[in-house]
């Protein structure tokens, strides 16, 4: 039962990474590499400030905030400079690493002794002394709130003139560019709000585990293509607001699948590899499908 | 006096400049256009007309020249900018729309060219309503697939919706680049009367590439043949009014010879002194 609300908890908290990659994969068809970095920086700033006495929802809130300038930078460096996408995320990944070190004034930083959100939203049941509700249960209600919550305005986002102009920009290019889209404004935004969702994400789950650490992004990208990639499987939709919706319950069903692996004896270290693997098998068994489908058809055909 | 509605200078480009492969593709145009001139641009592959019209919706900076589109100079401005006067459908019937947005999110879009984007709802009622009707005026009976993806329409469905996304927001001018080319006949003939009709209708300064003479023919008050990065022929008035397809041919053939005799004078030369 621990295990189950447990695996809930993450995968919700990964739903805001999956909607952040959703965002820069799918919408903006950029693989953005800054996830691995804009993690960490979402989870160092709001312990960085959590641990300097700031309030946990305002920490929170800026872990996000600097996570979306960490997109920024990228966006601008790939759209001014005009290098390509995947090296200009790995040059501000690489960059973040320092930065979130001298944000944490180390390679990690507790929370311990510091009142995080999830405590906070624990006290307002009566918390699990006072008789009030278990741990998990109030985490997993606040993060079921806010992260509705944050669907439903995206899912609103999408659908205004903004949120039009963002998903030409990733769909048609040239169609954007001839109804006078700035596209290169379009993907800094796109992905400055992708990785606003990424820092949110980290902010969370530092408070969640008690401690952020430079290495807690290695693998982050990878875990937002699997829960995007697995939502698409699960729930294939076609509107923009479904396929929001597809990728929130396409991370909260991969770490369920995480845990119940764990739970089977799975070495906690192969997680990585088998979750790669994945999404490897993911994105050409579909295609090799249809071409053995194709090759077998024109081999009938010869006989 | 009125502004004319392009007025180009002295426009050059050169493509691999410094390299065995350089080519110019414009060579110094001027060109002007009279609002409501509607120009149809010929050409062999290679003579320019397409770098002309890159060149002049943005998608290319020319290196040198000068570009005035109803009086504003926009030369330095980037294709996007460009794009509040100029109104535009590519030969690729799936460029000028996305293919994984609805017909009339693609639509409002386009509503919005020369606007600024903010939060407002892109599908409000009454935006919805109109842009409604203006799809029922292509008489092609999309008006009751607004919500389906523009990727499930046909190419030449999707070409007439890319022509209606140019003008539902008046352009100073409108570039057509082959836009029939990789249609089937049916659809290309579909798509060159609505342009007709649209173009006469709403009287707009607009520029057609085409490989067809028979259109060139058939459409607009003028017509331009382009060589080797410049203007050969201009013909309007009388001219344009009488030209048929033999003509064309005629100015065509003649372009060849003296290519030939070029070609000719050069190989004499490498006699003579090589």
């Amino acid at each position: 039962m621990n295990l189950l609300l447990g695996a809930l908890t993450i995968g919700l908290m990964w739903a805001l990474l999956s909607l952040g990659t959703f965002l820069s994969f799918r919408v903006l068809r950029s693989l953005d590499l800054t996830t691995e970095g804009a993690f960490v920086t979402g989870g160092a700033v709001a312990c960085a400030l959590l641990t300097r006495g700031m309030s946990p929802a305002l920490a929170t809130a800026l872990g996000a905030l600097a996570g979306a300038a960490a997109g920024a930078v990228t966006g601008l460096i790939h759209t001014r400079f005009r290098v390509d996408v995947v090296l200009a995320g790995i040059l501000v990944m690489t960059g973040l690493y320092s930065i979130n070190y001298w944000a944490m004034g180390g390679g990690s930083l507790s929370l311990a002794g510091h009142q995080t959100l999830f405590e906070q939203a624990a006290a307002l049941t009566g918390g699990d002394e006072g008789g009030g509700l278990p741990r998990d249960v109030t985490a997993i209600i606040m993060l079921t709130i806010l992260v509705g919550g944050l669907a439903f305005v995206l899912s609103v986002f999408a659908t205004t003139d903004l949120g039009l102009a963002l998903r030409a920009t990733g769909s048609s290019p040239r169609m954007a560019r001839a109804a006078a889209i700035d596209t290169g404004l379009a993907t800094t935004i796109g992905l400055a709000l992708a990785n606003a969702f990424t820092g949110l994400s980290g902010a969370l789950f530092a408070q969640y585990q008690g401690s952020a650490g430079v290495q807690m992004g290695v693998g982050m990208i990878v875990s937002g293509l699997a829960s995007v990639i697995l939502g698409e499987a699960l729930f294939p939709q076609r509107t923009i607001q479904r396929r929001i919706l597809a990728a929130v319950l396409g991370a909260v069903v991969f770490r369920l699948l995480v845990a119940a692996a764990i739970r089977a004896g799975l070495d906690s270290n192969a997680l990585k590899l088998v979750t790669a693997a994945f999404v490897l098998a993911a994105l050409t068994i579909p295609d090799a499908f249809r071409r053995f489908i194709r090759a077998h058809r024109t081999g009938a055909a010869h006989d | 006096m009125t502004e004319p509605a392009l007025d180009i200078q002295q426009l050059a480009h050169t493509f691999n400049r410094g390299t065995p492969y350089e080519t110019t593709a414009l060579g110094g145009v001027d060109l002007t256009l009279e609002p409501g001139d509607f120009v149809v641009v010929l050409g062999s592959n290679g003579s320019g007309k397409s770098t002309l019209l890159n060149a002049i919706a943005g998608s290319l900076m020319a290196e040198s020249g000068r570009i005035r589109v109803d009086g504003t100079d926009v030369s330095r401005w980037p294709a996007h900018r460009r794009a509040r006067l100029i109104g535009r459908v590519f030969q690729d019937p799936f460029a000028g729309t996305a293919g994984d947005m609805t017909v009339l999110e693609n639509l409002a879009i386009a509503s919005t060219r020369g606007l600024r984007r903010a939060l407002g709802r892109a599908l409000a009622r009454a935006r919805r309503e109109e842009l409604t009707e203006a799809v029922r005026r292509l008489g092609l009976g999309l008006e009751s697939r607004l919500d389906t993806p523009m990727g499930l329409l046909s190419g030449g469905q999707r070409q007439a919706l890319t022509l209606l996304m140019a003008m539902l927001v008046r352009p100073g001018l409108l570039l057509l680049d082959e836009h029939t080319a990789a249609l089937d006949p049916r659809s290309a003939e579909l798509l060159l009367r609505l342009t007709q009709t649209f173009v006469s209708a709403e009287r707009l300064t607009t520029m057609m590439v085409t490989h067809s003479m028979p259109q060139a023919v058939r459409l607009g008050n003028r017509i331009l043949i382009m060589h080797r990065g410049v203007v050969a022929f201009d013909l309007s008035g009388p001219q344009k009014r009488r030209a048929r397809v033999e003509d064309l041919l005629a100015r065509f053939e003649e372009l060849r010879r003296s290519d030939m005799l070029d070609d000719q004078a050069a190989d004499l030369l490498r006699r003579t002194y090589v």
